[in-house]
């Protein structure tokens, strides 16, 4: 499998470097820091980020940042509609199956067409986007909380890259798919309300 | 190593500078001037996005129409009709998608989004005094020109994927921002 080693790496190091920077605002009750630790601070959503990443590893490119670009766009869109108040029924369903289906995709490995990988991800990508409009208008800062969980997501995809790169390894290839299985479980608790 | 570096700082510098640093200078002075691009967040996102794709496409002529766009913006707020954040965030929203997808801008609309971007900044930007439009001016051709250099080196198949990941998180964070303004009855 062809994986841009390079790239890869790059994008792994500039998450790293991207994070600290959240470390200098408070507790603003509804700015950059709230909105950045909301996909960061609720497991359901962080472990579906990871997966896409991962995922993403194993689909090899253009699947590899073709998830990433998609992602955080149908998030938005959906982010839209829960900024305006239109509901979405079983958003929360939708995220914890977000994560049963990506932790299978990458436990078993799954190449399905590229459009289906982007169909998949962008539907997932609907419910967390929702999830987290939903939130918005109540922010103190609105505009600064956008941006913090845009960032925060991509950053978990990036993670979820990063972590993907041991795939590069056999051992590694079975850690990565282990991971995809874990997911899988949490995503399972979530849905049956177990965790 | 270098040019993972390389690739970072975009990132981070698409990331970091939004950070709330707490009463900012304010008002007529060149401080107040060279903040401004900063301390509002769509005018950043916007100006580092179009920097971006400037410097991915090594176009540096659509620099002067910003330059030119947003001293008219500046001096005529009403050339812009809409109430002028709407258009900043459209623009960002447009650039961010413009460097997203695997397409070549053409000089053309890249002059023009420089042109509409100016022209929006500036007519949301003050600064009543000499002072503060040079620090405007500074301010603005700081962000944009740092996201220029910085994606400059980036314009090859495999670094590339960077810029249009940072592009897709610009332009959903301006779709989300437009979102906002429009449901707040305040674009």
């Amino acid at each position: 499998m062809p994986i841009p080693s390079r790239a890869l790496a790059l994008a792994a190091l500039s998450g790293l470097l991207a994070l600290p920077a959240m470390a200098h605002t408070g507790g603003d009750g509804g700015g950059l820091a709230s909105g950045f630790l909301h996909p960061v601070s609720g497991p359901d959503h962080v472990v579906a980020m990871v997966a896409v990443g991962l995922w993403g590893v194993f689909l090899g490119a253009p699947a590899l940042w073709l998830l990433p670009v998609v992602f955080p766009v149908a998030m938005a869109l959906a982010g839209a509609l829960g900024v305006a108040g239109i509901p979405l029924p079983g958003v929360e369903t939708g995220i914890a199956l977000s994560g049963v289906v990506l932790g299978l995709a990458v436990l078993f490995r799954a190449r399905p067409p590229l459009w289906v990988a982007l169909v998949l991800t962008g539907l997932f990508a609907v419910f967390h986007g929702h999830a987290h409009g939903t939130e918005l208008p109540g922010s103190v800062n609105p505009g600064a909380y956008a941006l913090g969980f845009v960032v925060a997501t991509g950053l978990l995809h990036l993670a979820g890259i990063g972590f993907g790169l041991l795939a590069r390894w056999p051992q590694g290839r079975v850690a990565v798919q282990a991971m995809g299985g874990l997911i899988a479980l949490a995503g399972g608790a979530f849905l049956t309300g177990l965790a | 190593m270098i040019r993972a570096l390389r690739l970072a700082l975009p990132l981070a510098c698409a990331a970091g500078p939004v950070l709330a640093h707490g009463t900012l200078p304010r008002g007529g002075g060149f401080y107040g001037g060279l903040l401004h691009p900063v301390w509002a967040v769509e005018h950043l996102v916007a100006l580092v996005a179009l920097g971006l794709l400037l410097g991915r496409e090594g176009m540096r002529a659509p620099l002067l129409v910003l330059a030119a766009a947003a001293a008219l913006g500046l001096a005529v707020p009403a050339a812009v009709p809409l109430a002028p954040t709407l258009p900043v965030i459209a623009g960002a929203a447009l650039a961010g998608a413009a460097l997203a997808l695997p397409f070549t801008l053409p000089g053309v609309a890249a002059a023009a989004l420089a042109a509409l971007l100016g022209l929006a900044v500036g007519a949301d930007s003050e600064a009543p005094t000499p002072l503060a439009v040079a620090g405007l001016g500074t301010g603005i051709a700081l962000v944009t020109l740092n996201a220029m250099a910085l994606a400059g080196p980036l314009a090859r198949p495999a670094t590339g994927i960077a810029l249009r990941v940072a592009g897709s998180w610009i332009a959903a964070f301006a779709m989300l921002l437009t979102a906002l303004a429009v449901t707040a009855g305040r674009p």
